[in-house]
């Protein structure tokens, strides 16, 4: 195995043993005062919920293939003719969540769970995936933040705090993001579980290093958020 | 058809998830400092764990899978939720604000938790990882290192630079826990 200079400049015992040392009395503590109290049945439960939801995502794979491929046939009602599907496209009004697109797709679950996969995602894909996300139930605002466009400034701009209640909320929508085994962002979102007049935030951020590195991925990361009544006006009319 | 899952042997995972989850636990809460955060990330990986089990049960360090799952699941679910987590730089993290008692030492031993919690939130992703994996999870430099998928003289390095980092961070305390030690 080839190793750099770099990797074997300070190779010596002392350092593990001042770090040893140093976090040592914390974790004797943590030995002492921490346990894991969840049962077992509900992790099982939950993970029996994932493997099915990975068998139904490869089940259902060849027939969303299917419907996007007779929809391209027919055209997309409501879409110029010739048009490219994945990017700057406006959904129609149907009702079907089901979707693949080159920037994202959803997809409907038999738990009622809408799975949205955040893939080569541009601007251009905003308004069709917000008009889906709202289609499937979900009022949602879908924002995107380039590099250099201030990464933080959407998440710490006045009254973009949640409150711990619409925190609680999105935990409720929202579920940890399903494996989607790429580098695709896949998520699950509970239309069920959204509060009457709530708004879901998206954002999806681009960094340099995603933009000059395909390997990387085609974002840096996705931000969620939920507000259970009025959206700040720093989040629903972001300054130019 | 092939049956797949752990109902094969159920009592394999029951026996794993009674045996390490302690320990995982332990570990994700050393990297993340969130006593409700720590148990759902690791409530999470073990999910994943039992929803792969069949494979994942001939994996040399099944505990170094479900902390490093556990954690890369903490990382996108910072990301996301970056808003949800702030507490002052070098301050206690939330659920241990309520941990001052009338015995000093105890309030003493929580703070020096609280800093080293925050310093090692202040570490790159891997060298978080790496410093998790051997001194909180116990494991080996070759084990973490093929946890990670890095050589071991990269988990050394690793290691000597969070050891810096740390040392720049807890100051005075750094030195003080090594030396009581």
């Amino acid at each position: 195995m080839n190793m750099r200079s770099d990797d074997i400049l300070h190779d010596t015992d002392e350092n593990s043993a001042a770090l040893r040392g140093a976090l040592g009395a914390t974790a004797d503590r943590l030995r002492a005062n921490v346990a894991m109290d969840r049962p077992l049945h509900q992790i099982t439960a939950r993970g029996r919920r994932l493997r099915n939801k990975r068998r139904c995502a490869v089940g259902t794979a060849g027939v969303a293939a299917a419907a996007t491929i007779a929809l391209g046939a027919v055209g997309l009602p409501g879409t110029a003719p010739g048009t490219v599907p994945g990017t700057a496209q406006h959904p129609t009004a149907a009702k079907d969540p089901n979707v693949d697109l080159a920037g994202f797709s959803l997809q409907s679950e038999p738990d009622g769970t809408i799975v949205v996969t955040i893939k080569q995602f541009e601007s251009e894909d905003v308004p069709a995936l917000q008009r889906y996300l709202d289609e499937a139930g979900i009022n949602a605002i879908v924002r995107t933040m380039q590099p250099n466009g201030g990464v933080l400034e959407p998440l710490t701009c006045p009254g973009s705090q949640m409150s711990s209640q619409e925190q609680a909320q999105l935990n409720k929508v929202l579920e940890l993001p399903v494996d989607s085994g790429g580098i695709d962002e896949a998520l699950a979102l509970d239309p069920d579980a959204m509060p009457a007049g709530a708004t879901f935030v998206l954002f999806v951020h681009f960094s340099p290093v995603q933009l000059n590195s395909p390997q990387a991925g085609p974002f840096a990361s996705v931000l969620f958020g939920l507000y259970d009544g009025a959206v700040p006006d720093c989040i629903a009319s972001p300054a130019p | 058809m092939e049956r797949t899952g752990p109902e094969e042997r159920p009592e394999d995972f029951a026996s794993f998830y009674e045996q390490s989850r302690d320990a995982c636990l332990r570990a994700v809460y050393a990297a993340v400092g969130d006593a409700t955060q720590a148990e759902d990330l690791t409530a999470e990986a073990y999910a994943r764990a039992f929803a792969a089990w069949r494979r994942l049960r001939r994996h040399p360090a099944p505990r170094a899978w479900v902390v490093r799952v556990a954690l890369n699941t903490g990382v996108s679910w910072w990301r996301k939720r970056r808003r949800e987590v702030s507490w002052e730089p070098g301050g206690p993290p939330p659920d241990l604000r309520g941990a001052a008692s009338t015995d000093g030492s105890e309030l003493l031993d929580a703070q020096i938790d609280a800093r080293i919690f925050a310093a090692l939130r202040g570490l790159p992703q891997r060298q978080r990882e790496v410093v998790v994996l051997r001194f909180f999870l116990d494991l080996d430099t070759e084990t973490t290192a093929r946890t990670l998928g890095i050589s071991a003289g990269t988990v050394k390095s690793h290691v000597s630079r969070a050891a810096s980092a740390l040392r720049r961070a807890l100051g005075t305390d750094f030195e003080q826990e090594s030396v009581s030690r």
